[in-house]
């Protein structure tokens, strides 16, 4: 069975790749254009990983990812993020992100890292 | 991915302010500079065959002033670089059959990125840069997979569309908070067709621009995307109907 994976990102370029580059890569994506859908998601659905943008409208990534360590803390979080966000990046990891992407991502990288985390967890 | 705008520049100032501002100036905005402390050392540079973009003079400059050194780059060198003359406040004079553009005092990184935006295209080096778009990395994303690439293409002039509009009504309501945070969100459409100079405006607005200097950085942002735009629509004619 496919694993299921949560994108949360306001960026539709991003968005398109991802889900592009995941689901050729075998998963079972589901998008969430903001950090509320993303919580509404999370609360009724089931997910083996969350990848998630930091500047999210509504919800910041952060409130979204303390309420996942929170309410579902063994789920891994990869963080999406931009250069020159490095202080948000520490935060992220402070509050339990498991790794870390930047974008616009390296297709391999992302594959790997993925590939990664959801072996680990 | 890129990391800069690849444009090497050549300064010529014996002032060390001058040359501290200018150092902060271009370290921030990714441009790689050599210091001359004299328009002699400039020359040996040019000899040696090193190619410079743009060549940035203190209006102070010595043993040649502006105008000798650009009669000698001209008539001995047969060096073209366009010349920028650094201080004073005149707005532009012709000197030479050459067209000198003026970084007024106090100089500042946007009236730097103007004048690099006015630079003939052929005089910026780095490939990518001679176009508007590159679709490599969408090739690389998806396989050379054409359907991706062209649904790729109209999404981005869809979305980065409605947020330039968004963009124009933060700049009429004053809110510069907004105006970064709207740059951050559009900045990876960019760097995705590898457009560097769209890139580097996006992340001086974002992290580096005053209040004051955000409304002509963003009217430079909407010109570069309409001509990207422009150029899209000759290799994806159905951006006509989008």
């Amino acid at each position: 069975m496919k694993k299921r994976i949560l994108v949360v990102e306001d960026n539709p370029m991003i968005v398109k790749s991802l889900e592009f580059k995941l689901t050729r890569d075998g998963y079972n994506v589901t998008v969430a254009v903001d950090g509320r859908e993303g919580l509404r998601l999370l609360e009724k659905e089931a997910f083996e990983l969350v990848i998630t943008d930091l500047m999210l409208p509504f919800v910041t990534g952060n409130e979204l990812i303390e309420h996942i360590r929170k309410n579902n803390p063994e789920l891994p979080v990869i963080v999406l993020s931009t250069s020159n966000q490095e202080e948000t990046i520490i935060e992220a990891f402070e509050i339990g992100v498991n790794d870390f992407i930047t974008k616009p991502f390296s297709p391999n990288e992302l594959s790997l890292r993925v590939k990664r985390t959801l072996n680990i967890h | 991915m890129p990391q800069t705008n690849h444009v090497q520049l050549l300064i010529i100032t014996g002032c060390e302010n001058r040359a501290g501002e200018l150092y902060k100036i271009t370290e921030n905005s990714g441009l790689n500079s050599v210091f001359c402390k004299n328009s002699f050392e400039a020359i040996q540079k040019l000899k040696s065959e090193q190619e410079f973009d743009l060549i940035l003079i203190d209006k102070d400059a010595g043993p040649l002033k502006a105008l000798q050194f650009s009669e000698y780059l001209t008539l001995e060198l047969s060096v073209t670089t366009p010349i920028v003359v650094v201080g004073g406040s005149q707005e532009e004079y012709i000197l030479s059959e050459r067209t000198f553009k003026q970084l007024n005092d106090p100089i500042s990184e946007v009236d730097l990125q103007k004048i690099l935006i006015e630079l003939p295209i052929a005089k910026i080096k780095g490939g990518r840069s001679s176009s508007f778009y590159s679709l490599n990395y969408l090739k690389d994303l998806s396989d050379n997979d054409q359907d991706f690439i062209a649904e790729s293409i109209s999404i981005f002039k869809t979305s980065v569309e409605q947020k330039l509009i968004g963009l124009q009504v933060t700049i009429a309501e004053n809110d510069f908070k907004k105006s970064r945070e709207i740059t951050h969100n559009i900045k990876p459409s960019f760097e995705m067709l590898e457009n560097d100079e769209c890139r580097e405006l996006c992340d001086t607005i974002c992290y580096r621009a005053s209040e004051e200097e955000i409304p002509a950085l963003v009217q430079i942002l909407l010109d570069k995307f309409t001509k990207i735009i422009e150029e899209l629509k000759y290799e994806f004619p159905k951006l006509n109907d989008v």
